[in-house]
């Protein structure tokens, strides 16, 4: 499952019938399983398919299996699975879309990572190994 | 939704009814009933029924209206696809894309805005 790919550091999780109103932020995963208002800001999100997140999601990678209702930022990638839906703009460099997938709004492409990081992932703490510190998809990967 | 066509179904040129060659560089109007495969150049606008297949080689300029397009190629200009609309890794799209059920491959450049009619979005 596209899913699965990284789970090196899940730091956030919303169980399924939780609900969140207000902003998150972690320089690990965030997944959504349930009820979430607000923005987020991980380094990869993904909104399982019972996840709702309404708010702006901005990340390196953002894999939407239930429903986002708002724009999602996405250095790297986004998926929209099967069942995902997907209702305001996305900005990102690889975009890819489930049959059965729905989305309505607009979408912001660009051959190459030109999109500010450091805009993108406002992670820079201190000497902290800043996720989106280096320009291009090459400093992102970290062990 | 029986009828549409797996991501996986590749169309080759026997499979469909007419297709404009690589060389070939139209400008004007199109109109189809059943298949069509562009492998050439198109400026102006395609309207048909059927299959418009977009090859890897193709540039066309127009406003496409049709039941079901697999793209390949690149396109410039809105998309209005009644069942199906399919942008493969090598796609590249540029306009909007008005249409029931979308398949987008990774690698496939989009830029543009969807609007998808026909689902019930909101029964969450």
């Amino acid at each position: 499952m596209i899913f699965r790919r990284r789970r090196q550091s899940l730091e956030i999780i919303i169980g399924p019938e939780s609900s969140v109103t207000g902003s998150l932020s972690t320089p690990g995963v965030a997944r959504i399983d349930g009820n979430v208002e607000g923005n987020i800001t991980a380094d990869w999100l993904i909104v399982g398919e019972k996840g709702c997140l309404k708010g702006d999601a901005v990340s390196r990678g953002t894999m939407v299996a239930g429903r986002l209702e708002g724009n999602i930022r996405a250095n790297e990638s986004v998926e929209i699975g099967s069942k995902g839906i997907v209702e305001g703009d996305i900005y990102t460099t690889k975009l890819s879309i489930s049959e059965g997938a729905c989305f309505d709004g607009h979408s912001y492409m660009r051959r190459i990572v030109e999109l500010d990081s450091r805009e993108v992932l406002p992670f820079q703490k201190g000497g902290k190994q800043s996720l989106g510190a280096t320009a291009g998809s090459d400093g992102f990967d970290e062990p | 939704m029986a009828t549409i066509v797996s991501p996986t179904s590749e169309y080759t040129e026997e499979k469909v009814t007419t297709v404009i060659a690589e060389d070939l560089h139209i400008k004007g109007s199109l109109r189809f009933e059943t298949s069509l495969m562009i492998k050439g150049s198109l400026e102006g606008e395609i309207t048909s029924v059927g299959l418009l297949v977009v090859g890897p080689t193709a540039k066309i300029n127009a406003t496409i209206v049709t039941k079901r397009l697999i793209s390949h190629g690149e396109i410039q200009g809105d998309v209005t696809a009644s069942e199906q609309v399919v942008l493969k890794k090598t796609a590249t799209q540029m306009g909007n894309i008005t249409t029931q059920n979308i398949i987008v491959e990774s690698g496939s450049l989009f830029n543009g805005s969807i609007t998808m009619k026909g689902k019930e979005s909101s029964s969450r």
